[in-house]
């Protein structure tokens, strides 16, 4: 390797470098550079509690937390471009770091595996979004409540079938979503909190024999607790998964939405219109109003299922510890979130514009009386004075009403 | 033309059950407000689930 060509994360076990399309296939900087700011703040935690431990000086994790910042600062801000050729955001960080303040810089990977340290800022990451989306998800039932509130006296169809069933209330029809929606914010929470130990001291597979404080980092970074075993906690990605398979049945419920909504703004239903900005026209044919955004809730979750589909794959049949394949696991993470990120960002607006036909006479009156009268139940069945379900009041057994 | 514009008549023609009275309870509002278990559909059961939700809500620090 070329004297001042950075080493990526090989060490000096190489005399050259690694091949360019290998080079290629390894690097993860374009994807894991969004880790950015939580590779910096585990590395100031580790520089924190390297110091406490007597492992390093005062000044030097001083001159480690500082510099970090600033190395966090030029990486965003663009003053300080990524290097491919160094693999990761990792090196990255730390190659500018070493740059930046010398010697102390060298120090920080003391007691410390990338293996670690990559579990352990995927965990904040995934720990953050987590939290993130469920925020996203309190705003859409506000947007989803509001519309409820307005609508609870809103009679409208109730379908089996998408066939005309029973009469229902737009109201209790919009808070079903709320309802699918406290479910996702509810798996969404519990993966957090599982999420919430900390691998950082596990090492590349098997720890340090290193006086480490392993409690310590895991309550800097806000972690309930360090990890208990140092093989599985470097490769584990059970809380990669089960937070895309929470956004991908938080993305399937919002396809659901989507899809009636795409219906209900047909000329053939006419339930509802969408807001201009959720729709898109056509310039062959200016009649348009196609509900672009609604369709594109409905297709969200094909990626967000494969996502999952892909973190599963990938996790299945490796052998302990950590294995490469586990950068694959990342991508999928984060396209799992993007999608319901982006997703959930539209839908208090969407909720918000959508004009109902609330006068519309079949919606409110001449269906209505259509399938009060051809349900199963005699008329006087329906007054509303059942007191049993086995029969109805007209004295008929409900199978033959 | 609608049920209620129907005479005794008519209305016989389509079941000897029915006749101008039974449309009092072929109401859709009347209908739907007789469901108001816990999670049905009645303006009252939506009420109640809307004070319910508003609550956790406003907890959460939201205005609504």
């Amino acid at each position: 390797m070329p004297e001042g060509k950075p080493s990526g994360g090989r060490g000096a076990r190489f005399a050259g470098a690694m091949d360019p399309a290998a080079a290629a296939l390894n690097a993860s900087i374009h994807f894991d550079r969004r880790l950015l700011r939580d590779d910096v703040r585990g590395s100031q935690a580790h520089a924190r509690m390297l110091a406490a431990a007597g492992l390093i000086t005062a000044d030097d994790a001083e001159a480690i937390v500082t510099g970090l910042s600033r190395v966090a600062e030029e990486i965003e801000t663009g003053k300080h471009p990524l290097d491919a050729a160094l693999e990761d955001i990792h090196m990255n960080v730390e190659t500018r770091l070493i740059q930046m303040v010398g010697e102390p810089g060298r120090r920080l990977h003391t007691a410390r595996s990338r293996n670690d340290q990559v579990a352990t800022d995927l965990r904040l990451y995934a720990r953050r979004a987590a939290l993130e989306l469920v925020s996203a998800i309190d705003r859409a039932r506000v947007a989803l409540c509001r519309r409820a509130r307005q609508h609870a006296h809103t009679i409208m169809p109730g379908y089996t079938h998408l066939q005309r069933a029973q009469v229902v209330t737009l109201g209790h029809h919009l808070l079903a979503y709320a309802e699918m929606l406290d479910r996702d914010r509810g798996r969404l929470v519990d993966a957090e909190r599982r999420a919430a130990a900390s691998p950082l001291g596990s090492g590349a597979l098997a720890g340090t024999s290193l006086p480490i404080d392993r409690a310590a980092t895991a309550a800097d970074l806000g972690f309930a607790g360090p990890t208990h075993n140092s093989l599985d906690a470097v490769s584990d990605r059970d809380f990669a998964a089960e937070i895309a398979f929470a956004c991908a049945l938080l993305a399937v419920h919002l396809s659901r939405l989507g899809e009636e909504l795409v219906l209900w703004s047909t000329t053939e239903f006419g339930f509802v219109r969408l807001g201009e900005g959720y729709c898109s026209g056509s310039s062959l044919m200016p009649q348009k109003r196609n509900p672009d955004i609604a369709e594109l809730l409905r297709g969200k979750p094909g990626r967000a299922i494969g996502d999952v589909v892909a973190l599963l794959t990938i996790s299945k049949g490796l052998a302990l510890a950590y294995n490469k394949d586990l950068q694959e696991t990342q991508e999928p993470l984060y396209d799992a979130i993007d999608t319901a990120r982006a997703a959930l960002a539209v839908l208090p607006g969407l909720v918000d514009t959508l004009e109902f036909d609330v006068a519309r006479p079949p919606v409110t009156r001449r269906w209505a009386r259509r399938i009060s009268l051809r349900s199963s139940c005699a008329p006087a069945c329906r007054s509303g004075a059942h007191t049993r379900s086995s029969a109805s009041s007209c004295g008929a057994p409900r199978r033959r009403a | 033309m609608t049920l209620r514009e129907l005479d005794a008549a008519d209305l016989r023609a389509v079941d000897e059950k029915l006749a101008p009275q039974t449309l009092e309870v072929l109401d859709a509002a009347r209908n739907v407000a007789a469901r108001q278990l816990t999670g049905g559909p009645a303006p009252a059961a939506v009420e109640r689930e809307l004070a319910r939700l508003e609550a956790e809500l406003r907890a959460l620090g939201f205005e609504l």
